[in-house]
């Protein structure tokens, strides 16, 4: 069963009551909310996800609520809860739903250790990884979302996780978070993507989130093996660069951006190492989406290559 | 920099290595800190690893994988001594 | 019945595992979250896979305890590191350094160290020495946090101590203390005894640790007086853990209570015991009666103390709260600063925390 085959009276009991709970790639969570906005958008965006089974372990159970006292109705605002703890401030009751995403990514990016897990866009085609491990504003939302609608299979936008006993991507399947100029520019491109209203003035800018393609959340229990990481970046005006990176820097910059490497200490290393040893590593500067989506069909995959220790 | 006095790995932890086409990756198992160092340091690491050893035997080390010349090996051995050692990789035999 | 199994399932978990394998997968969610909060989860970990049952956990369980000793062993790394690097700040300056706590267990090898979640390190040095340690640390890059003055007068003058160290590059904080409890504390306790007991670490350096009574008595005083009680389960189990391996000396026990006695803190060492059998199962051996009588508190304040610490110290999760479990963790922090302060120091200090409305200290 899946989110959308719940009726709207149903979806917003669960929310109320004892928590809607869903599953995400491999973690089931379990969410409570009060709020209309809330029970809305996860119609909208979540509605091919599956509903969790009865009686199952819950990784995550979270709730999105307005706090105790005179902010809940003077100039209103949201707390993300997980458990009795509130990791992050509280923010506008307008950003609920941002912040939910927001504190679903924190859930896995501080939980997950059995994952090595990078701050990237992951897609898949025939059972390999195209990884993008890029800073925030780097633009490689906006290409992933552009991706995912043109024959890649979305894994995530924003949490890589690679399985520290075998090496294989997995993925989440959640909403896509788009900021600012690229909300104007998939909406225009993607006329049959659904998106989320914007969000105004969060700390990221503008914000909307698209909905996961169906695909890949019926298959977001299929791992990837790695193949290809690309550090990428928008540059208005840009020819499209794209030239193999040495692989000792992309593994610094992977580190530097990945959630927990430092963490992991030595498993991390090792994970990390193998990672990118069995990946084709590339620089990518562009501008004209319609050029790189292009040079990705054509995109070759690396030849599987022998893992050494 | 005394030529004579041994250098060693600082002792007691464990180094990995990563060998990427633009350099070589290593991982100190007591800072847990994470090093992109180039061919010629990671050639005196691994000499390290093998065993303690003075300035003068690296540099000629350096010299025979033709990684320096002859005349700058002993400068560029200190520098490269000294850079790792402020990375906590490699101190001087007490 | 029931309502009393959920709420200690951390608890259950830890004293007996075998019974683990009837857990239903909405316990198990509970049970993670539970050990979470309290700091037990890695040390769950630990245990079940000393045991060789770890496999025998759910899979998607199993995940969070890994992940858990995962943060526990880059912990243990990190201070490992943070040791070694102050021998090499402070080995050689003629000061006696007294390893504490986590830093102690791990340097020596004591069973408290696996699984543990390490955050600070601390170390003991004679009150004399207290400027000079500061000046050796300094050089090395640790620097005094940058404190509003009101604290930092708050360390320095009132409490003797100095505020915490932070690590200029590292970022990682040494608490340097002179004594195991403040000068200002009720239990007047001379550290200059604990110095004098003191023993090396075993691991080659001049570093030192408290004698395994004191350092029993340490862990107790830190949990009982301190007024937190979040990682109360988890600081129940270190005290278990070092009673078990230091009690391999038979005459261990007796020592603990004549020092106990001795140094006028037998009243903490009374609910440490007497906690350690509730919810740990373990009762007291025979030959720290005496010191058990000695600490006693009367009828009045046992009863309130026994209501409080029921509430207090099982883990600080929405599902272990009964009624005024809040009440009674505000009640045991306001206790823990009157034991720190004399009244003429603590009012206006409360005073002061409330009206800028923040919660350290």
């Amino acid at each position: 069963m899946r989110v959308a085959d719940l009726s709207d009276a149903e979806l917003r009991a669960a929310l109320q009551g004892d928590g809607l709970d869903i599953r995400t790639g491999p973690f089931a969570c379990r969410i409570r909310s009060e709020l209309p906005d809330i029970a809305d958008n996860i119609g909208l965006l979540y509605a091919d996800q599956p509903l969790g089974q009865s009686d199952e372990f819950i990784d995550f159970d979270v709730r999105i609520a307005p706090p105790r006292g005179l902010r809940r109705w003077w100039r209103p605002q949201v707390l993300f809860r997980y458990d009795d703890w509130v990791p992050f401030k509280p923010l506008p009751a307008d950003q609920a739903v941002p912040m939910l995403e927001w504190g679903l990514n924190w859930c896995v990016s501080s939980h997950a250790h059995q994952y090595l897990i990078l701050h990237a866009a992951v897609l898949e085609k025939d059972g390999r990884a195209l990884i993008f491990p890029a800073p925030p504003g780097s633009g490689k939302s906006t290409l992933c979302a552009a991706l995912a609608c043109h024959g890649w299979r979305l894994l995530s936008d924003e949490l890589g996780l690679i399985d520290l006993q075998d090496g294989h991507c997995h993925g989440l399947a959640r909403p896509v978070n788009l900021k600012n100029r690229s909300i104007d520019v998939l909406q225009e491109r993607l006329p049959e993507a659904v998106f989320s209203r914007p969000f105004r003035d969060t700390a990221k800018g503008t914000v909307a989130l698209m909905r996961p393609p169906e695909e890949s959340v019926r298959r977001a229990a299929e791992p990837a093996m790695p193949g290809w990481i690309v550090s990428v970046r928008y540059e208005a005006g840009a020819r499209t660069h794209f030239k193999a990176c040495g692989k000792g820097r992309m593994f610094m910059q992977v580190a530097n951006t990945a959630f927990n490497y430092i963490l992991l200490a030595q498993r991390g290393f090792r994970s990390l190492g193998q990672l990118v040893r069995t990946s084709d590593c590339y620089e990518l500067v562009y501008s004209d989406l319609d050029d790189v989506l292009a040079l990705f069909d054509r995109l070759e995959p690396p030849e599987t290559r022998e893992v050494a220790g | 920099m005394e030529q004579a006095e041994r250098w060693r790995i600082a002792p007691g932890y464990e180094l990995l290595w990563f060998e990427g086409d633009d350099g070589q990756v290593v991982y100190h198992g007591g800072s847990g800190d994470t090093h992109l160092i180039d061919e010629a340091a990671a050639a005196l690491l691994h000499l390290l690893q093998s065993r303690p050893q003075t300035p003068i035997a690296l540099s000629s080390s350096l010299v025979a994988d033709g990684r320096v010349a002859a005349d700058e090996a002993p400068e560029y051995t200190a520098m490269l001594l000294q850079e790792l050692a402020r990375l906590g990789l490699v101190e001087p035999c007490p | 019945m029931r309502q009393r199994l959920i709420r200690e399932l951390a608890v259950l978990a830890l004293r007996s595992p075998e019974c683990l394998p009837g857990f239903t997968p909405a316990e198990w969610s509970l049970l993670v979250r539970q050990a979470r909060n309290s700091g037990v989860l890695a040390r769950l970990q630990a245990r079940l896979e000393a045991q060789g049952t770890l496999q025998d956990v759910p899979l998607a369980a199993r995940n969070h305890l890994e992940a858990a000793r995962r943060i526990a062993d880059k912990q243990m790394q990190s201070a490992r590191w943070e040791i070694v690097q102050i021998r090499a700040a402070l080995e050689d300056s003629g000061i006696p350094v007294v390893l504490l706590k986590g830093a102690a267990y791990l340097a020596a090898g004591l069973p408290p160290a696996i699984g543990r979640m390490f955050a600070d390190i601390d170390i003991m040095v004679p009150e004399t020495a207290l400027e000079q340690v500061e000046k050796r640390l300094m050089l090395h890059g640790w620097m005094a946090e940058k404190l509003h003055p009101y604290d930092q007068r708050y360390y320095r003058e009132w409490m003797h101590e100095l505020p915490p160290l932070r690590h200029c590059r590292r970022g990682t904080v040494i608490d340097v203390h002179h004594g195991i409890l403040p000068r200002t504390s009720r239990y007047a306790l001379d550290s200059r005894l604990l110095h004098e007991a003191a023993v090396p670490v075993g691991d080659g350096s001049a570093l030192r640790m408290l004698a395994p009574a004191d350092m029993v008595l340490h862990s107790i005083v830190h949990l009982f007086c301190d007024g937190e009680f979040d990682r109360g389960l988890r600081d129940l189990y270190d005290i278990d853990d070092l009673i078990v391996h230091f009690s391999a000396d038979p005459a261990f026990p007796a020592r603990l209570a004549d020092r106990a006695i001795a140094l006028g803190i037998a009243r903490p060492l009374y609910y440490a015991l007497v906690w350690r059998q509730r919810l740990l199962g373990k009762p007291a051996h025979e030959d720290l009666e005496p010191a058990m009588r000695a600490g006693a508190p009367g009828p009045v304040i046992g009863l309130l103390m026994s209501a409080l610490l029921e509430r207090a110290m099982l883990p600080s999760h929405p599902s272990c709260d009964q009624a005024f479990t809040g009440v009674a963790r505000n009640l045991l922090y306001m206790r823990g600063h009157w034991l720190r302060m004399p009244p003429r120091l603590l009012l206006p200090h409360l005073w002061r925390k409330a009206w800028r409305g923040d919660s350290e200290n």
